[in-house]
């Protein structure tokens, strides 16, 4: 030991104080002082060495302001979209650690040969994959000369367009068992650094990369996503309607049983001294994330039909009042109503504000003329089946049809009713839009649609009339009669916008520092803990529920702690790059940023979001500390 | 090893001092203050009038007893200014030496006031900056230099710094929404009485800009130049649909006409292409007639029969089937990604403008300051080839055709010589002329027909606590020389803010020659808009622009995805802004007893203001 304590204590403050002067003057400084601000009405454009206003106490009217007052509105929505923001974590969380167990695990040969020899096969099998999808994907369904005619691509031939399309997927291909490739030849360490790449390149460009694979047409997610829901769609267009409610029941009651089982072993298990407070933890984790997933599923299926029932909510921006105001010129525009306009007050009242002015025009045209008796009655019936939907399922199909051929194949897998078809296929340019003013018939549902058709064809047997519709399946038909089952418009939507973040932020975090948290974890986990469990005959699943998992806690104790406080203060770089704060997608440091330094530069509002966010996230780090530290000590 | 670490470290140190010694000191900002001196020969060569002093400076240079290397006369001096930087270095060198030598005119270069410009660094700005250099000189016989701060341009890294007293001497913004935090900061230096003075008031300005230079009746600012947008439209697509070009101000129902002809000539050719591309919410509430504030700004009257309509008529224009003629959101969305990355289109869909210019749009609402991209576009896929193939084929004019070719390469703003210029238009074909953009410029359709434009201007204020204010105040009344608007027009930024230099009797001032096929950029209707059309951005002190912005950007999000009606949004934006205006009132004293002398009437926190102000639907 050198000189006294006292000097040793110089000693250690001088070799500190470069640090110590940087912590009080860059954080601990302004930290305090922005408490002072919080309780202060400073605006930076009011308040500056240029101005003759001072600033003024205001006790606690900023955080009254957020919480309860003119701002708190915009505080909680945005508070809300940081909570949701979170959803994230735990899926991430356990990405990583599934990511970290995978790459420990000692796979694939030891020997240098050996993995040369597996490299090898690797690349072979590579190289026929790479065939196989040009072979596949190669231009040969476009005629040279044929220009694309997709937006932003009409300056090029179709050939060229296809071409690139092939030669991206062999690149993908390639890129793919190029890795597994390397894997094999170079071992672990290559995936471990594959996987920790995201973390290295997060940031703008990963943003920007994201934003671009989400675009809602031509984005490469939507191109993978979209055939897949076409598929979907034509498999519930084809399957009857009771199916997929008895599928979804079955699948929501199988997730209750599962919860129920798996609480009462756990329960058991916790109170037989089989398993610690940890283990149970993870049962009651894993098992929610399990039947919340069968329980959404489940709904999901019954739903399904009904999707197309209500496939958007475009119609809603047509104002009634512009409805109404077709509604008032009936009498001069329609004079064939007469006075059976009133007759029809059921069918109009229902449709006026789903309809556009366009369609509503059409509607009561073909209504008055119904009345007129003018009409055959083959378009009779035809209009009657035309509003069960089927029409609008044509209308999609034909507005991407060319050709007559393809119109044909169009009716056939539609199965038209005999009745309409004829009609159909002398549909011109003009009657096809006529028919796309009817689209909004799939809305309504088949009670007031039948009793509407009743009063406007009288002669029409409601008995008749309602199974009729049924057998039009205007259920079924309608899934796909209106805008079907498109992908999503990720960053446009508000209902996807917060999905598409999160998925990016799982995707981000899972090969990110927590798996290699992960790593250290389980590298420290003492091989004779797996040898005993092996010794009494334990599977794969009770060595990770008995050893692993409790032996990782106090790792997973960090993780959600770090991953909180993260997922609390992050979401601004990607509101500000992915959506620029739109489609409902601000949380509070963005919020935070706009108050401080856009517009008023209210320096002490911004101030008080900012000691709110500490003391949310101190409540649930303590909450964690009180609680989940319990875990790490079993 | 040691002697190998010592060696590297010796070459790095070695290396540095080098540096230091030769590269880093300021030579290229002194050598344009220098170059100043030959631009202003230039002017005083070609008539300008100049003060005595500077002239004496000048023809010090050769009158002077005592003889200088290389010294020029004034006419010769304005040969040079206009040599390639390579061929004049020297002749600088040279006047350097004399201006250094304290002998003829006694400058002292090292304590020459330097101003920082936050703004942007492209050709057409070192244009302005080398313009301002002569121009001090020739109205104060001084040297001041001038440097641009592209770094530094955003308005909340400017505001903060001019607080903390290390802001640019000069500092641009856009529009009332800038103004404002920097007046109400005390940054920008009010200029009301020295612009009076210099005749640089705003009433030499365009009317629709006045909000975006004076704050509650007193002037902070001066237009570097004024923005608004037009509607651009692609001539050969409108011919090739038989469809006649508009003329004049239009209705949205003409346009809609137009449109679903231009579309319907589209398909009909195996083809997709949007009517019309970039006209938002906003413009079509404002074309329609609605209004963000009364008369005085003291209540929000979004809610208006016009505004809801102007709203509707953008759904329609959307959504609706027989009236579809521009893409939504998500359409956009698809063509497009703001930041660039086209990763499954070519690389012009990477904006509304590129999908424009590449003919995915044939009308699009744009400004004039896309001149660039447009002709860069032409240069690159038409003009250069044809310049090319010209020359392989030995065409006589080859060395013009090489000088307009390198001319337009080094910058596509750069105007040609006539005879450079007949010579490029001489060999393009029938053909080449079809492959190239063939631009109209018209006003904006909207429902009414009558066009309305918000403008706003690109400002500069000098920053108060600057030690170079007067300097900054004396660029302020360089923007309102003729010299400076007369370049703005000449490189297509936009148009310049003051009207009795935006045209001649040729079109828009300024000698611009636009390439082929950008022709109509020069049309005279750019200022006929702003001059007939335009309408300042609307300011209430109530409320800042920023946030009631931000209030109704978001409602309008909404609106444009088809979620909500055109009724509800206009309701909800004037809630929103309505009860922003009351809370700011309820918490600011000065601001509520303002309020009530405007209005003569007692302030209720709980009461609309419209409500309070027994103002009707519709009327303010």
């Amino acid at each position: 030991m050198i000189g006294t304590p006292k000097k040793r204590l110089g000693i250690a403050m001088l070799f500190l104080l470069p640090n110590l002067i940087g912590f009080l003057m860059f954080t601990l400084g302004p930290v305090l002082f922005s408490i002072g601000m919080s309780f202060t009405d400073w605006a930076l454009t009011k308040h500056n060495p240029y101005s003759d206003e001072s600033i003024r106490f205001v006790g606690i009217q900023n955080y009254e302001r957020l919480l309860v007052g003119d701002e708190s509105h915009l505080f909680w929505d945005y508070f809300w979209n940081t909570v949701i923001l979170m959803i994230g974590i735990p899926i991430g969380i356990a990405g990583s650690l599934g990511l970290a167990i995978m790459l420990h695990a000692k796979a694939g040969p030891a020997k240098p040969s050996g993995r040369l020899k597996g490299a090898l096969i690797a690349v072979v099998v590579g190289a026929i994959a790479c065939g196989a999808v040009w072979l596949v994907m190669s231009p040969h369904a476009a005629e040279a000369g044929v220009k694309s005619t997709e937006i932003g691509l009409a300056d090029m031939d179709q050939q060229k367009v296809d071409a690139l399309r092939a030669s991206f997927a062999v690149l993908i291909t390639a890129v793919l068992t190029g890795v597994v490739a390397i894997g094999l030849a170079v071992g672990q360490v290559f995936f471990r650094t594959i996987f920790y790449l995201p973390t290295l390149l997060a940031g703008v460009a990963m943003f920007l990369l994201w934003k671009a694979l989400y675009r809602p047409q031509g984005g490469m997610i939507n191109a993978v996503l979209q055939p897949f829901l076409d598929r979907l769609e034509g498999i519930v267009f084809a399957t009857p309607m009771m199916l997929w409610y008895v599928l979804g029941i079955a699948i929501v009651i199988l997730g209750l049983a599962y919860f129920g089982l798996s609480m009462a072993r756990g329960v058991r298990n916790l109170s037989s001294g089989d398993a610690g407070p940890a283990m149970f933890g993870a049962r009651v984790i894993l098992t929610i994330l399990l039947v919340v997933t069968l329980v959404g599923s489940g709904f999901v299926a019954t739903q399904l039909p009904l999707i197309g029932l209500f496939p958007t909510e475009k119609p809603a921006p047509y104002s009634q009042s512009r409805a109404q105001s077709v509604l008032e010129e009936l009498p001069d525009q329609f004079p064939a109503l007469g006075d059976r306009a009133h007759v029809d007050s059921a069918l109009i009242a229902y449709l006026a504000p789903r309809l556009d002015e366009q369609a509503l025009r059409t509607l009561l045209e073909d209504a008055s003329q119904l009345h007129d008796g003018t009409v055959p009655e083959e378009t009779r019936e035809a209009w009657m089946s035309l509003g069960s939907g089927v029409m609008s399922e044509i209308i999609v199909l034909f507005d991407k049809a060319v050709s007559d051929e393809e119109r044909a194949e169009a009716l056939d897998r539609l199965k038209i009713d005999p009745l309409v078809r004829p009609a159909l296929q002398e549909l011109d340019g003009a009657s096809l839009r006529e028919a796309a003013a009817r689209r909004v018939l799939v809305w309504v549902d088949v009670e007031p649609l039948a009793a509407a058709l009743q009063t406007l064809v009288p002669e029409a047997d409601a008995k008749e009339l309602n199974a009729r519709l049924l057998d039009n399946a205007i259920y079924r038909r309608g899934l796909s009669a209106g805008d079907g089952l498109n992908a999503p418009a990720w960053l446009i939507d508000a209902a996807w916008a917060k999905t598409a973040l999160i998925v990016m932020g799982v995707w981000l975090g899972v090969g990110g520092g927590n798996m290699l948290l992960y790593l250290a974890g389980l590298s420290n986990i003492a091989p004779e803990l797996y040898e005993a469990a092996a010794i009494d005959g334990a599977s794969g699943w009770q060595r990770f529920i008995h050893v692993t998992w409790p032996q990782l806690a106090p790792t997973t104790f960090f993780i959600v702690i770090m991953s909180t406080i993260g997922g609390l203060q992050g979401g601004f770089e990607q509101a500000l790059v992915m959506t620029e704060g739109k489609a409902d997608t601000i949380v509070l440091t963005y919020y935070l940023y706009n108050l401080a330094f856009t517009d008023e530069f209210q320096l002490g509002l911004a101030s008080a979001v900012a000691w709110i966010m500490f003391a949310i996230i101190f409540a649930m780090t303590a909450f964690n500390f009180r609680y989940g530290s319990r875990m790490t000590n079993d | 090893m040691r002697w190998i670490i010592l060696g590297i470290v010796g070459v790095l140190a070695l290396l540095t001092v080098v540096a230091y010694a030769f590269i880093l000191p300021d030579q290229r900002a002194r050598e344009d203050l220098i170059l100043a001196y030959f631009d202003a020969a230039k002017a005083i060569d070609e008539g300008a009038e100049a003060p005595r002093e500077l002239i004496n400076v000048l023809e010090g240079w050769t009158d002077h007893s005592i003889p200088f290397d290389g010294a020029l006369t004034i006419p010769e001096m304005a040969r040079v200014a206009s040599l390639p930087p390579d061929q004049r270095r020297q002749h600088l060198e040279d006047f350097r030496a004399y201006l250094e030598s304290g002998i003829g005119a006694g400058v002292d270069l090292a304590v020459v006031p330097t101003l920082v410009w936050s703004t942007d660094d492209n050709p057409a700005r070192r244009s302005q900056l080398r313009l301002f250099r002569a121009w001090h000189l020739i109205n104060y016989a001084q040297p001041c230099d001038i440097l641009s701060d592209p770094s530094n341009r955003d308005i909340t890294k400017t505001v903060v710094q001019c607080v903390a007293g290390a802001g640019p001497d000069i500092i641009e913004g856009n529009g009332p929404a800038e103004l404002r935090p920097f007046v109400r900061a005390g940054i920008a230096t009010d200029i009301t009485d020295a612009a009076l003075e210099g005749g640089f008031s705003t009433d030499t300005v365009f009317q629709g800009v006045t909000t975006s230079l004076a704050f509650e009746g007193r002037q902070y600012a001066y237009p570097c130049n004024v923005g608004y947008t037009l509607l651009f439209y692609h001539k050969d697509l409108f011919a090739e649909a038989g469809v006649p070009e508009p003329r004049g101000p239009w209705s949205t129902a003409d346009a809609v006409a137009a449109g679903k002809a231009l579309i319907q000539n589209a398909r009909n050719n195996g083809a997709q292409r949007q009517g019309l591309m970039n006209l938002g919410a906003w413009d079509f509430a404002l074309g329609a007639g609605g209004r963000f504030f009364n008369d005085d700004s003291t209540a929000c009257i979004y809610n208006s029969p016009e505004t809801v309509a102007g709203l509707q008529e953008m759904l329609d224009l959307t959504y609706s089937t027989e009236r579809k003629i521009m893409p939504s959101p998500e359409e956009a969305a698809s063509m497009s990604t703001s930041g660039g990355a086209a990763m499954n289109a070519t690389q012009e869909s990477a904006s509304a403008s590129s999908l424009f210019a590449a003919k995915v749009a044939a009308m699009y609402v744009g400004g004039r300051w896309e001149y660039a991209q447009l002709a860069a576009r032409n240069r690159d896929r038409v003009i250069d080839p044809a310049i090319g193939r010209a020359i392989a084929s030995g065409h006589p004019q080859s060395d013009l055709l090489r000088s307009a070719r390198s001319r337009l390469k080094e910058d596509v703003l750069l105007p040609l010589p006539d005879d450079q210029y007949d010579a490029m238009r001489s060999v393009l074909t029938d053909a080449d002329r079809a492959a190239m953009i063939n631009l109209g410029v018209t006003h904006v359709p909207t429902l009414t027909g009558t066009p309305r434009y918000t403008v706003n201007a690109r400002f500069a204020i000098a920053n108060r606590a600057s030690p170079n204010r007067e300097y900054a105040v004396r660029f302020l009344r360089f923007l309102a020389s003729e010299e400076y608007n007369e370049i703005i027009n000449q490189t297509f930024d936009s148009i310049c803010g003051v009207p009795a230099f935006c045209l001649d009797d040729d079109g828009i001032s300024g000698p611009p020659r636009a390439l082929p096929g950008l022709e109509a950029m020069d049309s005279t209707i750019f200022v006929e808009a702003v001059q007939q059309y335009g309408t300042p951005d609307e300011v209430s002190p109530y409320v800042g622009r920023g946030r009631y912005g931000l209030l109704a950007g978001q409602v309008l999000e909404r609106l444009t995805n088809g979620d909500i009606s055109a009724q509800d949004a206009a309701k909800e934006i004037e809630d929103k802004i309505d009860a922003q205006m009351r809370a700011n009132m309820r918490r600011d004293a000065p601001l509520r007893a303002r309020w009530e002398a405007e209005t003569g009437r007692t302030f209720d926190p709980k009461v609309p203001l419209r409500d309070q102000l027994r103002l009707t639907r519709g009327a303010a």
